[in-house]
């Protein structure tokens, strides 16, 4: 028979004959291993989940035209009166934002007055579709409007007296637009006193066609830090400023890195802690087994012949609790991202690696240790039993 | 005159403060059947170590085989153990998982390539043809001590150490290991060391040595 | 000869002893860990997500622009309901003014506030409030102005003004006039990059509006909104308003400090405040999931190494058996040697969780953490609890063994 088939066969029978010890020991090895590969998904999920999460609170870039100022004030505060108005192409920013490259969600925006029995009121055109997905944070009351529809501030209404269903005459430069008001929202911010529409409808109304005064950009962060975004896209359109929004992007990136760091700690801990459980437990199996090791050693065995015998072992117990831990630790990483974050977690294969390399790893130190202090008995002392 | 086979001279083995092997100066040669007694403690199961290889000596020299035992490292002395000495233990030391044949299998396996043909005959020639497939739990001291036998001679060893190999057995198993062995050296020609303390089966040897507190003390040649 | 049987079987088996011994530290420790973490990181996490700013806006209840709060309220915030949820606020006072410096001039608006302001309440731990504490993300070039005539300026006016640290500029507002030194520039992205920050009182002199506030921004602590807190509170039952009113969800902390200002309107920032309880409730739940996770991993490496352990000794039990001990005596002997190793794991593993705990806490929110009492016999008595739980099974096991079966070998 050849020697190799025999040593596997060896250790094949070794485990079998010692059912109780041997699942034990897979069982702990399955375990350890299954933990690092739901920590580690679900870390490594973790990031791309929070920064999913983090993208409620808004947009992190903003385009404005060149010789625009930023009049938006958060909070309802609106000092519209003061700047002039300045516009952006709205091909222009399509155009930059698609050579660019930039993974970015995007809102457009056009701010301006029209004017309503002798008064002007503040508008602004939006794509109700994109405001719904970008800016979850609207409290409405009533319905998303259809087209002849408008949305009116909470403030705004109040303040005009403005009621769900009734119907308002605006007057632009161009054109005069009938709306009727199909929802209010608040916000607790600036929206609270603008008065929305569909973006065509006013820049029909104005006169603006195909013209923005604000885009709000939702970048997901990847390898690239925003910063670099913004300036790649700054050059690409000369004509408009590009700015960071430090409330979300800054405070973002800090949280993100916060929860990264709080889940590799984590992680950290209870690895070391199982590992060292799991690694004790090897070797206390292996220590009973000095005088196996030392009969082997009598009859003639290197060291490194009886050292592959009982690494081989360790080795076939790691492997196969890695690929128990593996299958099992998808399983729970699946089950955290499921109920937490609702969606699935993704299949990363080679955290199969990982799994079967933390529960070799396991077996093995936990098993080189001891057997390096009964390697250097002489035998006749091992198969006394000492 | 036989060639010798172990030549010791001035050999001495202490664990720490306790001297469990004097200056010993001991000549066998080959083919011989040499028969250790002594109380327990006195030094012969040391000295039986040491000539298999499984220990190293404190002092002396020590040559077995043409090896000069001292010179040979660790994996040398492996070696040594594999290729030149058979060994058979009082407490039999089976690997509990394997069956009578796959006992038997591991020396080859130490030794050079696995061959299930071969144990097989070396099981049937110590007489347990019919329990090649039992566990070494399911079968009697007797029948244990003899799948030793088949494992010690499996790889044909120059010699033979046996380690009160009859101490567990009742009377008429013992009589049946030793009529064994004497077989068996017949064919193969083997020397044999075997510590003891019976003095019956020193009496299957040729000669007999005689060990107290490490010092050799007497020495008896049996009528042939 | 208990004790001397005890002894012995630790100095004689120093290796098993302490694998067993480290297993049960570890898993102490990660148990401690992550209990002594579990409740603070809640706390941390939403201390954390109040960087993203004020959630709560408050501003005077006449809707038409005029009316003002009074500056003379401000202290009150601190002495509500909720005043340990409330982390920060800031007031503002904004005026439109011309500003010019060196021949450039340049109309903006000019903001009155508190930027790092020392806050003494009588009855009440002084505290410090203004931006530095509620809006963390100010990017800020120079230093934050302190002196009555200091000022910061937003990046945009400042480039329009080509103003720098160290310069300065004058505001003038229906033929006041003030004089400001540029202590910093400050750079945020949003609208705040077109006014001119200065403190509070000044703004008031300059303002002609002496103890006013247009409006304040509130940075609190809220627990996450869910069905009952959407709830109308106009419409609800005494009982239910009671409810809610003590939970701190955004609107009722709202209302709470509506309260204590005259003449004001609370609203909750919906931007924020949406976002954060969100937010809040997936990472708590996460946090949860990995502390079972971790105690469950813990307690099972624990008791499978005592398991190991025991399993081992099974040929020492036997021949306890043989030379007569009974089923008791042999209990004892192995029970009394889990008691003590796992009380002694318990408290080093309590010591050194305690630790990780500050570690992580430390690395990670820059904070201490201070572990709850009753953390302690916890850890201890869960230590203990496991510990049997590990070594029960072998230990039935061999106890049913006949000696002679194992000591044949």
């Amino acid at each position: 028979m050849h020697r190799r088939r025999w040593l596997l066969k060896l250790l094949f029978r070794a485990l079998a004959h010692r059912t109780g010890r041997t699942a034990l020991l897979l069982a702990v090895l399955a375990m350890a291993s299954s933990l690092a590969t739901a920590l580690g998904i679900v870390s490594f999920s973790m990031g791309k989940r929070v920064a999913e999460e983090v993208r409620k609170y808004g947009a992190n870039l903003v385009i404005i035209p060149e010789s625009a100022r930023l009049d938006v004030g958060s909070g309802g505060l609106n000092f519209g009166a003061i700047s002039e108005p300045a516009y952006l192409q709205q091909r222009q920013v399509e155009d930059a934002m698609a050579r660019s490259g930039l993974k970015a969600e995007r809102s457009f925006h056009l701010r301006g007055a029209l004017h309503w029995k002798n008064a002007d009121i503040m508008v602004e055109g939006v794509d109700f579709a994109d405001v719904r997905r970008l800016f979850p944070w609207w409290q409405l009351k009533g319905n998303w409007p259809a087209a002849g529809e408008t949305v009116v501030g909470n403030d705004l209404a109040t303040r005009l007296g403005l009621k769900l269903g009734d119907t308002m005459e605006l007057a632009g430069k161009a054109q005069i637009v009938r709306l009727r008001i199909s929802g209010i929202v608040s916000s607790g911010g600036e929206e609270d006193g603008l008065l929305f529409l569909a973006l065509p409808e006013l820049q029909q109304a104005l006169g603006l066609d195909g013209q923005l005064t604000l885009v709000r950009l939702m970048v997901t962060a990847g390898g690239d830090s925003l910063k670099k975004s913004a300036t790649a896209l700054q050059l690409l359109l000369p004509s408009a400023k590009v700015n960071e929004v430090r409330q979300t992007a800054r405070t973002s990136e800090g949280l993100l890195a916060k929860v990264k760091l709080l889940m590799i700690m984590v992680t950290a801990v209870v690895l070391i802690s199982a590992g060292s459980s799991v690694a004790g437990t090897m070797s206390t199996t292996v220590l009973e087994r000095s005088k196996e090791i030392g009969l082997m050693k009598a009859m003639g065995g290197t060291r490194w012949e009886v050292m592959l015998i009982f690494c081989g072992e360790a080795a076939l117990l790691g492997i196969l609790g890695g690929l128990a831990g593996y299958l099992f630790g998808s399983a729970i990483a699946q089950f955290i991202t499921r109920t937490v974050f609702s969606a699935s977690a993704e299949f990363v294969p080679w955290f199969a690696g990982i799994s079967l390399g933390v529960s070799l790893f396991l077996a093995l130190l936990g098993s080189v240790g001891p057997m390096i202090s009964v390697f250097r008995l002489d035998p006749v002392r091992s198969l006394r039993g000492e | 005159m036989a060639e010798t086979i172990i030549e010791t001279s001035g050999l001495t083995r202490s664990y720490g403060d306790i001297c469990a092997l004097k200056p010993l100066d001991l000549v066998v040669s080959e083919g011989e059947w040499l028969s250790v007694m002594g109380h327990s403690g006195s030094g012969k199961s040391t000295l039986l170590n040491l000539v298999g290889g499984l220990d190293r000596p404190s002092n002396g020299s020590l040559r077995v085989g043409g090896e000069d035992l001292l010179a040979l490292s660790e994996d040398g002395l492996a070696r040594f153990r594999r290729e030149f000495v058979g060994i058979i233990f009082q407490q039999h030391h089976l690997v509990p998982y394997l069956t009578a044949v796959e006992n038997v299998m591991l020396a080859q396996y130490f030794h050079s390539v696995p061959d299930e043909a071969e144990a097989r005959s070396a099981l049937e020639r110590v007489g347990l043809g019919h329990r090649l497939k039992n566990r070494p739990g399911e079968l009697s001291g007797g029948e244990q001590q003899r799948v030793c036998i088949a494992r010690a001679i499996i790889n044909s060893p120059k010699l033979l150490l046996g380690d009160e190999p009859t101490g567990n057995l009742d009377h008429s198993s013992t009589v049946m290991v030793m009529e064994l062995l004497k077989e068996l050296r017949a064919e193969e020609r083997f020397t044999v060391v075997m510590v003891t303390h019976n003095q019956e089966v020193a009496a299957w040897g040729d000669r007999t040595i005689y060990l107290d507190d490490g010092v050799l003390v007497r020495e008896e040649r049996m009528r042939s | 000869m208990l004790t001397r049987i005890l002894k012995n079987s630790f100095l004689k088996r120093p290796k098993a002893v302490l694998l067993v011994f480290i297993s049960i530290t570890m898993g102490a420790a990660v148990a401690t860990a992550f209990l002594g973490i579990a409740g603070e990181i809640s706390h941390k996490m939403a201390l954390e997500l109040r960087s993203y700013g004020a959630n709560i806006l408050l501003e005077p209840a006449a809707v038409e622009g005029g009316g003002f709060l009074r500056e003379e309220d401000l202290p009150k915030i601190k002495t509500v309901f909720w005043k340990y949820n409330i982390t920060g606020f800031t007031p503002y006072l904004f005026g439109v003014a011309e500003f010019s410096s060196g021949g450039k001039r340049e109309r903006g608006i000019i903001s009155g506030t508190w930027f790092n302001k020392q806050l003494e309440v009588a009855g009440e731990d002084p505290s410090v409030q203004g931006i530095k504490v509620i809006a963390p993300w100010w990017g800020v070039q120079g230093e934050w102005p302190m002196a009555a005539d200091e000022a910061m300026v937003g990046a945009a006016l400042a480039r329009r003004l080509r103003l720098a640290v160290g310069k300065e500029l004058e505001a003038s507002v229906r033929g006041m006039t003030k004089r400001f030194r540029v202590v910093g520039i400050v750079t945020t992205g949003g609208y705040e990059e077109e006014q001119l920050f200065a403190p509070l009182v000044t703004v008031q002199r300059l303002l002609q509006q002496p103890g006013k506030v247009s409006r304040v921004l509130v940075s609190a602590l809220t627990v996450p909104m869910d069905d009952f807190g959407r709830k109308d509170p106009a419409i609800m039952t005494k009982d239910e308003f009671e409810k809610w009113y003590c939970t701190a969800y955004v609107t009722s902390v709202a209302k709470n400090v509506e309260e204590v200002m005259a003449g004001s309107r609370a609203k909750p920032i919906w931007q924020i405040a949406s976002a954060e309880g969100a937010l809040l409730k997936k990472l708590n739940s996460v946090m949860l999931l990995l502390t079972v996770l971790a105690l469950g991993a813990s307690a099972t490496a624990v008791s499978t190494s005592l398991m190991a352990s025991m399993a081992e000794r099974s040929p020492e039990i036997a021949l306890m058996k043989a030379v007569g001990a009974d089923r008791f005596q042999i209990s004892a002997i192995f029970i009394g040697e889990t008691l003590i190793i796992s009380v002694a794991g318990g408290v080093l593993g309590y010591l050194v969780g305690d630790q990780l705990a500050e570690l992580i806490s430390r690395t990670v929110f820059n904070s201490t953490i201070a572990s709850p009492l009753w953390l302690f016999p916890t850890a201890i008595i869960s230590a203990l609890l496991v510990a049997i739980a590990g070594s029960m099974a072998p230990l039935r096991r061999a106890l049913l063994i006949e000696p002679v079966r194992v000591l044949k070998g």
